[in-house]
């Protein structure tokens, strides 16, 4: 296990899947059915425990910019682990989840891709199940030929299964070895160290 | 899932640095904002490649340049390849070629080696194996590298750093300082001493120098309260006011060509210019260590590009990568933008990319070099600076600026350097590159040389420890000498020993446009241009060139980021009710967009 106790974690898949809602009913317990074009939301952080170690989860929203692939690399750099979300009602954005995963892998590039730490949740089970278009049978199917992802289904609005999906991954997370630097750089510039009064002096 | 707007206060065309700010300050005091840009990429002229994407550029470049000798127009607006021309290509020779090449399976993997054969069946006469071995080795590491179109770095002291903090990026950025700044004179490249600690620890200044040189940099950071002093000098040279001072020739060259940011040094600058540079030099210095300047990790441009994008999305802007753009018109009062979808806005911001009429624009060339190598130029130095002043390799005319990032900026694999060169180009300028890519690193792979270094280092080793002695004895009579010394002499003559190879240097000429008179950029109120970056090594101009045009556009904003919370939500709700409204009208025209998109 490694020594870390910050995750960084993102959560991908198409607009409209409920993305921003997982994370806001995990962390607030909050769920709002207006859909909110993910405004003002940059990532939200969550203290939890996984077995006996206090983590701090970083949940990373798309903030819209998955809407026409214009996420940079920026957003995927450092992820710990990653949630592949789908709307278990919408067929297409299940067809996605295959793009969304290697668009991760190209971006993030982890050390180790065929065991980094994925989740795929299907979302919005709480809709009437006339209207479902994947079953979970095909779902688990296509998680286990890319490697056993975990799967879960989840109602962002019922709090159904969300607490459980946040916990696995971030466990899954820390099994994840660590990657420890060889070098011992210097630190790098700290922006918040900022706060202090400017002396407006030079060392000459 | 909420259907996309049609309509916007603001259609923002490129997204490098300085449209990314506008984006942000823009999304940021509720304004509806759409970002697009004609690359797949992030950060206009500004963008970081890795090696695939580095090696793709070039080829894009090389064909548009052959396109246009041939004058075949397109019908893109996108001008991005257009300002970049002539470039030569060259690939070290006899790199080793493996044995027995393990069989890769990855798909990323083998589409990487498709690029690197394609690139060597464009841009060189014959496939040679060891350039394939080379360029199959470097593209493994496809994604650690990062190579900048125009390498940045930022004062730590400035409306730059000021911006980030105010806007809260700090967690999307990461920065290193630049660790030191160098000037090529007799032959090697010298510290450049700025701070009162190199002062008195420089060889190579004399005692009776060093007084002069503090004084003149004490005087410099508080220039502002001693305007008398320099007022007859205001309007002349620079290097007649620093003349009085009566420094040496080497060091009047320290301050005209390495302290400062100025794309081509303060040689032709005012005293009043030229004060003006040294003092924001200077102001910098201590605040992050021994240098004034911090370095972007993971390229730069790009990286800082998307910060200020993302927190444009965060606040409900919309992007768009990866867009051909068939048309932008501009009727009832209205821009019309028609790419992916069809949209309309009230303002237009536009990268000078996509300036459909280029007549009216200044062109200033500048001609630079992006090397990769094997080694620092200073033996373990990572990000630093290296000025050629004028007449120093081969009567070189224009001073010539180089970059070094490695792996402490995130730019590059372990034991790998990207060294930018950049000059004025003049009609000697690409010869100086030459020259200067020659003196300063190694084009073939020499086979034996491995051997040969084994046995060198073996003689530094008992070299060094001769010096040393030497050294000591030298220490009892001389105060000023301190350990720092001994380490520069060492490392000056491994350097001698071996430079470092250049895997593969690519040299061309890039375009900084901008927009010939006021005149022209008022007329119509609501469009922007943005004129490109200059290749100066910070990002001062740009940012306050950037809050300049928002300050414009919107007066009555005094904080472009500093909102009560409360207020801001209400606002967002006001506004999401008068969108309500709008939406109904809107959702048949878009409806009608998307089937025709279909």
């Amino acid at each position: 296990m490694s020594g870390k106790n910050l995750l960084k974690a993102i959560i991908l898949g198409d607009s409209g899947v409920g993305k921003t809602s997982l994370m806001n009913q995990y962390v607030n317990k909050k769920f709002s059915n207006q859909y909110k074009a993910t405004i003002g939301a940059d990532f939200l952080t969550k203290e939890v425990m996984v077995d006996d170690k206090l983590i701090t989860i970083q949940i990373w929203d798309t903030a819209g910019q998955e809407r026409f692939q214009s996420l940079g690399v920026a957003f995927y750099r450092g992820a710990d682990c990653c949630m592949l979300v789908y709307d278990v009602n919408n067929m297409k954005s299940f067809e996605t989840l295959d793009n969304w995963r290697d668009e991760f892998l190209v971006q993030a590039s982890p050390k180790h891709p065929e065991s980094f730490p994925f989740i795929v949740l299907g979302n919005k089970i709480d809709l009437e199940e006339s209207k479902r278009q994947i079953s979970q049978k095909r779902a688990m199917a296509w998680c286990q030929s890319k490697g056993n992802i975990p799967y879960f289904e989840t109602s962002a609005k019922e709090a159904i299964n969300v607490e459980q999906a946040f916990q696995q991954i971030a466990r899954n997370a820390l099994m994840q070895e660590a990657d420890v630097p060889e070098f011992n750089f210097p630190p790098s510039v700290s922006l918040d160290a900022e706060q202090k009064p400017d002396q407006g002096d030079c060392n000459c | 899932m909420e259907e996309l707007k049609t309509h916007y206060d603001y259609i923002i065309l490129g997204t490098g640095i300085q449209e990314s700010i506008l984006a942000s300050a823009l999304a940021r005091n509720n304004k509806t904002v759409l970002h697009i840009d004609g690359n797949q990429f992030y950060g206009g002229n500004e963008c970081s490649f890795n090696f695939s994407e580095f090696l793709e550029w070039i080829m894009n470049v090389q064909k548009n340049d052959n396109k246009a000798k041939q004058s075949t127009t397109t019908n893109d607006i996108n001008k991005f390849y257009d300002s970049y021309h002539d470039i030569d290509i060259k690939i070290l020779s006899g790199y080793d070629i493996p044995d027995n090449e393990p069989e890769i399976t990855n798909r990323f993997a083998l589409q990487n080696n498709k690029i690197a054969e394609e690139f060597l069946k464009q841009t060189q006469t014959s496939v040679e194996k060891d350039k394939l071995a080379l360029l199959k080795d470097l593209i493994k590491d496809n994604r650690q590298f990062y190579i900048s179109l125009l390498p940045k770095m930022a004062y730590s002291r400035g409306p730059f750093i000021d911006l980030l903090i105010k806007a809260d990026l700090g967690n999307y950025l990461e920065f290193r300082s630049m660790e030191k700044t160098y000037i090529y004179n007799n032959d090697v490249f010298e510290n450049v001493p700025c701070t009162k600690e190199d002062v008195f620890n420089s060889k190579q200044i004399k005692v009776i120098e060093k007084r002069k040189l503090m004084k003149f940099l004490t005087f410099v950071m508080n220039y502002r309260l001693e305007k008398e002093s320099y007022e007859e000098y205001k309007d002349k040279p620079y290097s007649e006011y620093i003349k009085t001072y009566k420094l040496n020739p080497e060091l009047q060259q320290v301050i005209l060509q390495a302290i400062n940011d100025s794309e081509e040094g303060l040689e032709d600058a005012t005293t009043e210019e030229g004060l003006a540079s040294t003092y924001r030099y200077l102001k910098s210095l201590g605040k992050w260590g021994n240098s004034p300047l911090i370095c972007p990790l993971y390229g730069g441009g790009s990286e800082i590009s998307q910060a200020f994008c993302r927190s444009c999305a965060v606040y409900g802007g919309v992007y768009m990568l990866d867009q051909k753009i068939n048309s932008l018109e501009f009727k009832n009062n209205q821009y019309h933008l028609d790419c992916e979808l069809k949209f309309t806005g009230d303002h237009l911001i536009s990268s000078i990319d996509y300036l459909q009429d280029q007549s009216n624009i200044e062109i200033t060339d500048y001609h630079k070099a992006i090397i990769i190598t094997d080694k620092p130029l200073k033996k373990n130095i990572d990000i630093s600076i290296y000025i050629i002043p004028p007449n120093t390799i081969n009567n070189n005319k224009n001073r010539i600026m180089l970059i070094q990032q490695g792996y402490q900026a995130n730019c590059c694999p372990k034991s790998k350097y990207i060294i930018y060169i950049c000059t004025k180009a003049t009609d000697t300028s690409k010869e100086e590159i030459k020259n200067v890519i020659q003196q300063l690193f190694e084009d073939k792979n020499d086979i034996s040389e491995k051997n040969k270094l084994d046995e060198m280092e073996g003689e530094n080793n008992e070299n060094i420890k001769k010096d040393e002695e030497a050294n000591d004895n030298n220490n009892k009579n001389d105060d000023d000498d301190d350990d720092d010394d001994e380490e520069e002499e060492e490392e000056e003559e491994e350097e001698e020993a071996s430079k470092p190879k250049a895997y593969i240097s690519v040299i061309f000429k890039q375009s900084i446009r901008k927009q010939k008179s006021l005149e022209t950029k008022l007329d119509k109120t609501t469009l922007t241009i943005i004129d490109d970056m200059l290749p100066g090594i910070s990002m001062e101009t740009p940012v306050e060139n950037a809050l300049s045009i928002f300050r414009q556009l919107h007066p009555e904003i005094e904080e472009i980021y500093s909102k009560p919370q409360e207020e801001e939500e209400e606002k967002e709700e006001k506004q999401e009710e008068g969108q309500k409204e709008q939406e109904e009208q809107i959702t048949n025209e878009n409806e009608a967009v998307e089937e025709q998109t279909q």
